[in-house]
């Protein structure tokens, strides 16, 4: 409902806002994205060495991101909202794990690999 | 240039030119100066009623959730009527263009439609009818009932529901003006990838469709919030979890339904957007793309969508089937779990969409499986309203003929799925107008719950009962329709008859397509009826007036308790509830509403035009992405956010309606006088035409033998 006399820096979400932090996560998003790329682009170690890598560092981003952006976290002000990110994470997790499985073998059961090399399309 | 496409472009204008305005289709043209026409009608006569003052107060700038639920609706009715005329074209054609022989007229090959205007046809009946049609109707349904039944003074959010309300209006624009400006898209409803990409439907259709459903889907996620934070936090005391009605639960399952996958929906478009607008390829074939990803991530949301809009049929017949059987519902629990369950399943089921893809069998008996599964607690519900029926005193008025009809149809739709369930028959009928069949057998299902709770609530919003002659003649028409054409699919699909096609090569199908073509006129009866309907209803609104908060006499939910129609404040007195059917239980220990010695002030939001205004930028936007106009995209877009930003800094009191003002307005409902300035207030008022208000002997428990 309306809350009276109403004035936007005020809101307790707004309070949270802190430029310095937004600075700092960012610059900690580009070396956590930046080293991965860095590394792949190297080819340094094995692909499971790099997908630990690079998984972790994923990892890492989210909650760091998370964390410093739009500052999840317990407080009164953000609980529900980190409440609707932790409820989603089954969901994510499934559409991501059934869709990585229905596409694994997908390539292989079906001709599209020899159809990539088709001067169709663009090789 | 990121991208190439045919065609000028000029820095002012984008992609548009004299020559997109379609003057040469002579379907397109009438209908254009059809429509102008009407719209010059419906000006000139709200200037002639010197109604713009107060329709500007009193919606347009509406903050009260039973006004915005009302123009949700209408919104959803006038798309609905648009979606019936892209059916009746498409029937029409198939059943003209059949066989090598069959003649063609306006320059088209067969029948009166060439490929290209066919495909844009079927494309917006399928994208108007989900997301502009039922969509709009069930949420507008949705808006009206649940604070209503919740006893609450109105949405969580009321300025955020009219922000959603006008959201939903302007995606709705985009469609329709993409009629007569431009053309729409030809690759479905599911927008079939990679026919949405730029070298394969490089004109300005797909992205009609694409900024429409993106707009819209918005529009719903935050229609989702709202719901969910308005049924958690605004429930009257005393309303435990056990004690919400049935159509509350629905409503909640089904929000979080569409909080958790629209979001799949819009980001999925907007990856296509990108491919269209920035030359990435997510989902073009080669060049790293990958179409299927595109139609996976599609049915992510695609599925979950389709049980958003039954979910909330679900709750109507809940409501529907108990009031016409004078019995409480049978197994309130098992239908809330059953409520909540469905929503759940609806998420793992996605794939049994595109079984042909070619995934391994692993992976099509897992969702094989998974498919069937909702059809358990689909089929508790099915049992419980059968034993809410029996013994019950059923009777058979308007709405309940129409739940009662939605169940027969709720149970050929579910055993068609099962089938479609079953890969091995999938197989076999998938991209045929099986399909078709089932999913229209489904969302009538819908479409007879939102007519059975459009002629079931009525009375309860405007204060006056739908007509109930020609309400029964629009129903007969309409199921006898239902069962004539999609009868008539369902044998067409076994013969193999494939989906989206504007010529039927095999002469021995004409029979069948004449059927449905029989179909659709009886479909065309039923729709004069139900405007008929309107129009007798409003017409002699002084005799059908409602004189209790209760016109059926046997309702059961906590929205008959209150005045019909609503007054703006919903309830004098909140409410303490007592039971799981408050309204049937104060009626049977002979309570009505409170009217207490002293009334409290209330306090509500005022009305503002900035959701609308809003909702006028969000359509610059997307029409000026569609014709890219990049200077206008980005005004628009600058506007969206200044105006935002402005609006939380604008003090917002609200205002309070002194309690001496409730008592009169009370009081004079009680004494059967018109409650002067109810409707006033500016917020709000009773949804009512003033006319039916005029008189009433009011008595709170209504005198049902
Ligand atoms: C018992 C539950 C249901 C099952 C097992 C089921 C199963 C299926 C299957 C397997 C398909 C894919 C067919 C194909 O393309 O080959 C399908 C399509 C469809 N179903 Fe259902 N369904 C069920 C309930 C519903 C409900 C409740 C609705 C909506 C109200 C619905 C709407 C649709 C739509 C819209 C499509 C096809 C969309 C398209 O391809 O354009 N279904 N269903
Ligand atoms: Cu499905």
């Amino acid at each position: 409902m309306v809350t009276k006399g109403r004035d936007a820096w005020q809101h307790p979400q707004v309070q949270l806002a802190r430029g310095g932090q937004y600075v700092g996560a960012y610059i900690v998003s580009l070396l956590l994205t930046g080293g991965p790329l860095w590394l792949v682009v190297r080819h340094g170690g094995t692909p499971w060495r790099l997908m630990i890598i690079i998984v972790a560092c994923a990892a890492a981003l989210t909650l760091v991101q998370a964390y410093f952006w739009p500052r999840l976290d317990l407080s009164r002000t953000q609980r529900w909202m980190t409440a609707a990110l932790v409820l989603f994470i089954p969901l994510v997790v499934m559409t991501v794990g059934l869709t990585a499985w229905m596409f694994a073998t997908l390539y292989a059961r079906t001709m599209i690999p020899v159809l990539l090399h088709a001067p169709a399309f663009g090789y | 240039m990121l991208v190439s496409y045919p065609g000028p472009w000029t820095p002012f204008f984008g992609r548009l030119d004299a020559q997109q305005i379609p003057l040469q289709n002579p379907i397109l043209f009438w209908t254009f100066v059809l429509v102008s026409l009407g719209g010059v009608a419906v000006l000139a006569a709200i200037t002639y009623l010197r109604a713009w003052g107060s329709l500007w107060r009193e919606w347009l700038t509406s903050v009260d959730h039973k006004k915005i639920g009302v123009m949700y609706c209408l919104l959803g009715i006038v798309m609905l009527f648009r979606g019936f005329i892209d059916g009746v074209m498409m029937r029409t054609q198939q059943a003209m263009a059949v066989g090598p022989r069959s003649p063609g007229y306006m320059g088209a090959l067969h029948g009166y439609l060439p490929p290209y205007h066919f495909g844009q046809i079927y494309s917006a009946h399928g994208t108007i009818m989900i997301l502009f049609a039922i969509t709009p109707i069930l949420v507008g349904l949705m808006n009206i009932i649940v604070p209503l039944q919740i006893g609450a003074r109105d949405m969580a959010y009321p300025y955020l529901n009219a922000v959603s309300f006008w959201l939903t209006a302007a995606a709705t624009g985009l469609v329709m003006i993409s009629l007569f400006v431009g053309d729409f898209s030809h690759a479905g409803w599911v927008g079939l990838s990679p026919l949405t990409e730029l070298a394969y439907s490089p004109g300005v259709g797909v992205d009609y469709w694409s900024w429409a459903v993106q707009i819209g889907s918005i529009a719903t996620t935050l229609a989702s919030i709202n719901i969910i934070v308005t049924i958690i936090k605004m429930r009257a005391p005393g309303m435990t979890w056990t004690k919400m009605p049935i159509f509350c639960w629905t409503a909640l399952s089904t929000s979080v339904v569409g909080l958790s996958s629209f979001p799949v929906f819009t980001a999925a478009v907007a990856l296509l957007s990108l491919d269209r607008y920035a030359g990435t390829h997510f989902f073009t074939p080669g060049l790293g793309g990958n179409l299927m990803l595109y139609t996976d991530l599609f049915w992510i949301w695609g599925h979950p969508e389709v049980y958003y809009v039954i979910l909330p049929a679900f709750g109507i017949l809940s409501e529907i089937i108990p009031t016409f059987s004078e019995k409480p519902l049978f197994g309130y629990i098992t239908m809330a779990v059953a409520s909540i369950a469905i929503g759940g399943v609806s998420w793992s089921v996605w794939l049994h969409h595109f079984f042909t893809m070619g995934a391994g069998p692993g992976v099509n008996a897992f969702f094989s499986i998974a498919s069937m599964l909702v059809g358990i607690p689909t089929g508790v519900k099915v049992f419980n309203w059968a034993f809410t029926l029996y013994r019950g005193r059923v009777r058979f008025d308007v709405p309940m003929l129409w739940a009662l009809a939605a169940l027969v149809l709720l149970l050929i739709g579910g055993l068609t799925g099962m089938m479609l369930a079953m890969p091995a028959i999938n197989y076999t009928v998938h991209n045929s107008v099986f399909v078709v069949a089932h999913f229209h057998t489904m969302l009538n299902v819908v479409g007879f719950a939102c007519f059975g709770a459009i002629n079931y609530w009525f009375p309860k919003v405007f204060g006056f009962r739908l007509d109930e002659r020609t309400g029964k003649r629009a129903f007969w028409f309409f199921s006898a329709g239902t069962f004539v054409l999609f009868g008539s699919m369902y044998a067409l699909g076994f013969m193999g008859m494939p989906r989206r096609i504007d010529y039927i090569p095999f002469p021995s199908w004409r029979p069948l397509l004449i059927a449905e073509e029989v179909g659709i006129v009886l479909f065309v009866i039923a729709s004069y009826y139900m405007i008929k309907q309107l129009v007798v209803s409003i017409r002699d609104r002084v005799q059908n007036r409602v004189t209790s908060s209760d016109v059926w006499g046997t309702a059961r939910s906590l929205e008959w308790l209150t005045h019909s129609p609503v007054p703006f404040y919903n309830f004098a007195v909140q409410p303490h509830i007592n039971a799981r059917d408050e309204w049937a239980w104060r009626r049977e220990h002979g309570r009505g509403a409170e009217s207490p010695e002293h009334y409290e002030d209330i306090h509500l939001p005022i009305n503002t035009p900035l959701p609308l205004i809003l909702g006028a930028w969000t359509f610059a936007l997307g029409f000026s992405l569609v014709w890219r106009m990049y200077w206008l995209a980005a005004l628009s877009l600058i506007a969206i956010v200044v105006l935002v930003i402005a609006r939380s800094f604008q003090d917002d009191p609200g205002h309070t309606v002194p309690g001496a003002r409730i008592r009169e307005i009370e009081a004079s409902y009680r004494n059967g006088l018109e409650p002067a300035g109810a409707a006033g207030d500016g917020a709000g008022g009773p949804v009512a035409y003033p006319g039916a208000v005029a008189s009433r002997p009011q008595d709170n428990v209504p005198a049902r033998p």
